[in-house]
C-alpha cells in the first residue's frame, strides 16, 4: 500500500518536474531550464508508468472493489501533495530533478 | 446567444455557479462532515464513548440485550437492533412509538445491555447527513429537489469547466499564491476542479442515481406499466429490486421469541460467514411475528442487499433475497457514495477530497467576486454585494454554525424543552439561527465579513473543545491514552480547524485583498500541534480588530 503511494506521487513528481515552470522553480533558477524532447517524453512516459503501476498494487493489496477505489483517490491526493510541495515546498522535490535529469537528459548537465 | 462555444460555456459555468454555488458548498460541506458522521455521533453522545476494545468482542444478543430491547419496545410494532462496529461501540436499538408514529432510539452496553446515559440529539447521522441530500426541506421533497439540481449543477460545471479552462496540461500542478487575490484563486479553483475532478464527478452522479426514483417517478411506472399509479409501481419496483417481506399480524399472541443468536448463526450459514449486523423483528409478541436479519457490508464496497426473513418463535425460513445482477451495479456505485465499508485510508482520503471541494467552490465566489468588484462599483451595480452577502454566509457561516450546532449540543440539558421543541430539535434551531445571522451578518458589514466570521468559527471551535472537556470531563489527553478515537479526532480536527481559521482570520486582517489565501490555507495547510492551535486560535479571539 505504502508503494503504491510513493508509487503515485513519484509519478505525479516526475509530470510535473517534465514542465520546465515548474524545473526552474525547483531549482530557483532565472534562466531557462529545458528538457530535450526526448528526455521530456521518457520523464512522462515513467511518470505515466508509475502512476499506472500503483493500480495493481492497489488491486494486489486490497481486491479490485477496494483497489481500483483506492487508486483513484490516491492519483487525486498524490496529483494535489505534488502541486502543493512544488507551491510551498520546491526545493523538496530537486534530488529527484537530479535523479530524472541523470535518468533522462542525454545532453550535458545544465541543471544548477 | 455567445459567439463562441467557449464562451457560451463560460457564461454557463458562471451563472449555475453563482446561483448553485451556496446549495452546492452546503452540501459538499456536510457530505464532507458525513463522512465521519458516526464519529460525530460519539462526540455529541457521550453516553455512547465506549473504549475501542469492547468492540473487539463477541456481542451476544440472547439475554441481557433482548430484554432490555423488549422492555423499552413494549406496545412497539417493530424494534430492530444494530450491532456494534469499530466505529460504533455501541448497540443501536431502535423502536417504533405508536403514539408519535416515530423511531425511538437507545444504546445498549454490548456487554451487560444496559441503556447508556441517552443524550436527545440527531448529532452526525441524524442532522448532518440527512443535510446532505435533502436539506431538511421536507415540504413536497422540495429539500431533495434541491439537491438534485444542486448536483445536476456540479456535472455542467465540470463539464463547462473543462471546456472553458484554456491550458489544462500546462497549468496542471500551479498555484501560485502570492499572486493578486483574483489570479490566485483561479488557480486554486483550477487545480482543485481538475485534480479532483474524478471525486466530484462520480459524487455528482452516483449522488444522482441513488435518488433517481425521486427524480424520475416515471421510471417506475415505466418499469411497472401494468401497476395502477406511481406509488403501485414504486412498491413493485422495491419489492423486486431490494427485496421485501411482509407477513400480516395475527391479532394473537405468540410463543416466546427463538433465540437471535441461533437465527444469527444460521444467517452466517447462509451467507457464507457473512454477518448480520442488523436484526429487526417485526411485530413482536404476535403468533405472526417473525425476524428480518440483514447482512453486514462494512468489508466491500458493494452494499449488498441480502436479507434472511425467520419466523419469530420457531426460526423458521421464511424469505431470503439476494438482488439482481443490475441492482447490484447499482449498489456498488451507493456505495462508493454512502462508504459504509470499514477502511480507514479511504475514508480519509473522501474527507480530503470532500473539502477540496468545498475549497473548489469557496474560490468559484471569490474569483467571481474578485474579477468584478471594481466593474461593478464603476457601474453601480449590486450583483457583488449581493453575491458576497451569500457566499460568505455560505463559506464561513456555514462552518461556524456548524460549531453553533456542536456548542448547543454540549450546552442544553439533557432534559431541555423550550417552546414544546425538544432538545434536538433545539440543537438544529441553534445552527439554523447561527446560519441567519451569519447571513444578515455579512450582508451588513459587506467585505469585512470574511474575516470576521473566520475569526468567530475560530473562537466557536475552540470553544467546543473546551466544552466538551468542561462537560464530560474527556479531554484529549484522556481520550487519545483512552483509544476513544472518534472523540480525539473530532477535537483535533477543530481545535485544527480553530487554527486555519485564526491565521486565515489575520492575514485578512493585515491584507484586506485576499480572501483566497484564506480559503486556501482554511483547507489545505497541515493540521497543527494542538498547543500552536489553541495558542493562535485564543490569540485571535482576544483581539477582534474592526475591519
Amino acid at each position: 500500500m505504502l508503494a503504491a503511494c510513493l508509487l503515485a506521487l513519484l509519478g505525479f513528481a516526475f509530470l510535473a518536474l517534465s514542465q520546465e515552470r515548474h524545473l526552474e522553480r525547483v531549482f530557483e533558477s532565472n534562466r531557462p531550464l529545458a528538457l530535450t524532447q526526448l528526455a521530456q517524453l521518457a520523464q512522462r512516459a515513467t511518470g505515466f508508468i508509475a502512476i499506472g503501476l500503483a493500480l495493481p498494487l492497489c488491486i494486489v493489496g486490497e481486491g479490485a472493489g477496494f483497489g481500483c477505489l483506492l487508486w483513484v483517490m490516491l492519483t487525486v491526493a498524490a496529483a494535489m501533495v505534488t502541486a502543493l510541495t512544488l507551491t510551498w515546498r520546491p526545493n523538496c522535490l530537486r534530488p529527484l530533478a537530479r535523479a530524472a535529469h541523470l535518468l533522462f537528459s542525454f545532453r550535458p548537465s545544465q541543471l544548477p | 446567444m455567445e459567439p463562441t462555444f467557449r464562451k457560451s460555456m463560460a457564461w454557463l459555468h458562471t451563472w449555475a455557479g453563482v446561483v448553485m454555488g451556496s446549495v452546492l458548498f452546503a452540501m459538499f460541506w456536510m457530505g464532507t462532515l458525513s463522512v465521519f458522521d458516526r464519529e460525530i455521533d460519539r462526540w455529541m453522545n457521550p453516553g455512547t464513548r465506549l473504549s475501542a476494545t469492547l468492540a473487539g468482542q463477541p456481542v451476544k444478543l440472547d439475554g441481557p440485550i433482548t430484554d432490555t430491547a423488549m422492555r423499552l419496545a413494549q406496545g412497539s410494532s417493530q424494534w430492530f437492533i444494530r450491532l456494534p462496529s469499530e466505529r460504533t461501540p455501541a448497540v443501536e436499538l431502535r423502536w417504533r412509538n405508536e403514539a408519535s408514529k416515530t423511531f425511538e432510539r437507545r444504546y445498549l452496553h454490548p456487554q451487560t445491555g444496559a441503556v447508556l446515559t441517552h443524550t436527545d440529539t440527531l448529532a452526525g447521522t441524524g442532522f448532518i447527513f440527512p443535510f446532505h441530500f435533502n436539506l431538511h426541506i421536507k415540504w413536497k421533497d422540495l429539500g431533495y429537489w434541491l439537491v438534485g439540481l444542486a448536483g445536476m449543477a456540479m456535472l455542467v460545471l465540470v463539464v463547462s469547466g473543462v471546456v472553458i479552462h484554456r491550458k489544462i496540461f500546462v497549468d496542471f500542478f500551479l498555484f501560485r499564491p502570492r499572486k493578486h487575490t483574483q489570479r490566485a484563486s483561479l488557480d486554486l479553483h483550477n487545480l482543485t476542479g481538475v485534480l479532483g475532478m474524478p471525486f466530484h464527478f462520480v459524487m455528482a452522479l452516483s449522488g444522482l442515481i441513488i435518488f433517481v426514483g425521486i427524480y424520475w417517478p416515471s421510471s417506475y411506472s415505466a418499469a411497472y406499466p401494468e401497476a395502477k399509479d406511481v406509488p403501485a409501481a414504486r412498491q413493485a419496483f422495491n419489492k423486486d429490486g431490494y427485496g421485501q417481506y411482509r407477513r400480516a399480524k395475527a391479532g394473537e399472541p405468540g410463543a416466546a421469541l427463538a433465540s437471535l443468536d441461533a437465527m444469527r448463526a444460521q444467517a452466517r450459514q447462509q451467507w457464507q460467514g457473512g454477518e448480520a449486523n442488523f436484526i429487526r423483528v417485526w411485530q413482536p409478541g404476535d403468533k405472526a411475528s417473525y425476524v428480518e436479519l440483514r447482512r453486514s457490508y462494512e468489508d466491500t464496497v458493494t452494499m449488498n442487499l441480502d436479507q434472511l426473513y425467520l419466523d419469530a418463535t420457531s426460526g423458521q425460513h421464511l424469505y431470503s433475497f439476494t438482488s439482481a445482477p443490475v441492482m447490484t451495479v447499482q449498489r456498488f456505485i451507493s456505495g462508493l457514495h454512502f462508504i459504509q465499508f470499514e477502511h480507514w485510508l479511504l475514508r480519509w482520503l473522501y474527507f480530503l477530497a470532500g473539502l477540496s471541494g468545498c475549497i473548489l467552490m469557496a474560490t468559484g465566489f471569490i474569483f467571481w467576486l474578485e474579477s468584478r468588484r471594481a466593474s461593478h462599483a464603476k457601474k453601480g451595480l449590486h450583483g457583488v454585494r449581493v453575491v458576497e452577502a451569500l457566499s460568505v454566509a455560505s463559506v464561513p457561516g456555514i462552518m461556524a454554525a456548524t460549531c453553533v450546532f456542536f456548542i448547543a449540543n454540549r450546552l442544553l440539558p439533557l432534559d431541555a424543552v423550550l417552546g414544546g421543541y425538544d432538545r434536538a430539535t433545539l440543537e438544529m434551531w441553534a445552527f439554523y439561527l447561527a446560519w441567519l445571522a451569519a447571513l444578515a451578518h455579512a450582508g451588513w458589514r459587506g467585505r469585512a465579513a470574511w474575516r470576521e466570521q473566520t475569526a468567530a468559527l475560530a473562537v466557536l471551535a475552540v470553544l467546543a473543545v473546551a466544552l466538551n472537556w468542561v462537560t464530560t470531563g474527556q479531554h484529549l489527553i484522556h481520550t487519545l491514552a483512552g483509544g476513544l478515537w472518534a472523540v480525539a479526532g473530532m477535537d483535533l480536527m477543530l481545535l485544527g480547524a480553530a487554527a486555519i481559521a485564526a491565521v486565515t482570520a489575520r492575514h485578512l486582517g493585515r491584507k484586506v485583498a485576499s480572501p483566497l489565501r484564506a480559503a486556501a490555507q482554511a483547507k489545505t495547510a497541515p493540521l497543527p500541534e494542538l498547543a500552536a492551535a489553541q495558542q493562535t486560535a485564543k490569540g485571535a479571539g482576544n483581539s477582534p480588530r474592526a475591519a
